[in-house]
């Protein structure tokens, strides 16, 4: 592997960690501010100085994510050729049908904006793919 | 072997590490739920206010208002007679909560004996006011005796400082006790057990203070403030509470608070199951 690539790939993987903790954080600020009728600040309060329950749980949720993320990113980079645009609009679609489904508002948020990440990847792939072949990053 | 062939082994074995992650994950994630949400989505309260008041004459002294849900409550307030002979046997005492924009709230209580303290009842209900009409509070005391009034004056309320205390270990929590200078609401007693009140039907709940400065809890440093004692389903539905009144000078936001929680399998159990929380501030009640 050359030094520029791995260098490269150390970013992405940063990249892809901070979005996926973003995923976490919004969608716990999201379910307990609407939970508790409370401010920002508060929520941020109770999401990590209240008890460790809840911060390791943020933490799991993240980890979680992540792997989510990384497995959908060598699904695609293993079939590439299959993928369409069209696998991007399903993505869209589970995300559409996730804000029906009865279940903790933390996860319903959590799953939304984990599949609009997938999908926004995977669109940025094949147009990428549509120049180059892709970098499976 | 083909370079191909060993990028697919390469590929499989990444999938099949992030799958076994993946599932060590999940596992966790589902075992810990019911801990997850017994610890962050708790009880929760709209708003807590704690007023007070005083004139030459009279102390009111933890006059709340508060909203659970769509319940809301006023009164459970103390009031103090400063002067000797402000009131006699068989007075009768009208209370006037005059709230911004809102019809006043009347509450009449019957003195029994010379210079009563007295408690004002808690009226509950929904939509009696919202919280912007507690920006200008003013409480009206008029004293009749034999249908004369012989007292009627106005007094202005202010929302005191509160701080809201919490308390959990793994297993327990105690919740939204809100506190003053020198009053205090017990708060919310639940528990992860689901069987609790079967194992212990009865329960009793110690409100302590220590002046002392201790990282650790000593009980001996402690005394205690508010005993309550009743059945662990009550507790548990949150059925249970009252409010205690501290009359030392100093102050109870300045002390070390804690809660002993006693256990027990009948009303006069002999080893009941003792264990004590510590109280720690969170958040000032009044937002």
């Amino acid at each position: 592997m050359k030094p520029g690539r791995k260098d490269k790939m150390t970013l992405y993987m940063l990249r892809n960690a901070f979005s996926t903790l973003l995923i976490a954080f919004v969608s716990f600020m999201i379910s307990l501010i609407s939970y508790y009728e409370c401010s920002f600040v508060e929520a941020l309060r109770r999401l990590f100085f209240v008890n460790i329950y809840t911060t390791l749980y943020f933490l799991l949720l993240w980890l979680l994510n992540y792997l989510i993320f990384e497995i959908s990113k060598i699904i695609y980079d293993t079939y590439e050729q299959r993928f369409t645009y069209k696998s991007c609009f399903i993505l869209c679609v589970v995300a559409g049908v996730l804000y029906f489904v009865e279940m903790l508002d933390l996860f319903r948020w959590n799953f939304i904006f984990l599949c609009l990440f997938i999908a926004l990847r995977q669109v940025k792939q094949l147009w990428i793919h549509q120049k180059r072949p892709s970098n499976g990053l | 072997m083909g370079v191909g062939d060993d990028m697919n082994k390469e590929i499989k074995k990444q999938l099949i590490l992030s799958f076994v992650l993946l599932t060590f994950v999940v596992m966790t994630l589902f075992f810990w739920y019911q801990n997850f949400i017994f610890h962050t989505y708790g009880e929760k309260i709209d708003y807590q206010y704690c007023l007070y008041a005083q004139n030459d004459e009279w102390q009111i002294e933890g006059y709340e208002f508060y909203q659970k849900g769509k319940t809301q409550g006023y009164g459970h307030a103390r009031m103090t007679p400063l002067q000797p002979q402000l009131l006699k046997k068989n007075d009768e005492m009208t209370v006037t909560l005059h709230l911004k924009n809102h019809q006043p709230l009347i509450q009449t209580i019957k003195v029994q004996n010379e210079n009563q303290v007295l408690f004002l009842e808690n009226k509950t209900g929904q939509n009696i006011f919202s919280e912007k009409d507690l920006q200008n509070v003013q409480l009206q005391i008029e004293v009749k005796r034999q249908k004369k009034s012989i007292y009627n004056q106005t007094l202005s309320m202010q929302k005191q400082d509160m701080i809201t205390y919490t308390s959990a270990n793994k297993d327990y929590t105690l919740t939204n006790v809100y506190v003053t200078e020198h009053w205090l609401k017990t708060g919310s007693f639940s528990s992860k057990d689901t069987k609790l009140a079967k194992k212990y039907p009865y329960m009793i709940v110690d409100y302590m203070y220590s002046k002392e400065e201790n990282q650790e809890v000593d009980i001996n440093d402690y005394e205690r403030f508010l005993y309550l004692k009743g059945k662990t389903e009550d507790f548990l539905n949150d059925h249970y509470k009252d409010h205690g009144f501290y009359d030392g000078e100093e102050s109870l936001l300045d002390m070390q608070l804690c809660c002993v929680i006693t256990l027990m399998k009948s009303e006069d159990d002999s080893q009941p199951y003792t264990f004590i929380l510590p109280l720690n501030p969170i958040q000032k009640g009044d937002s």
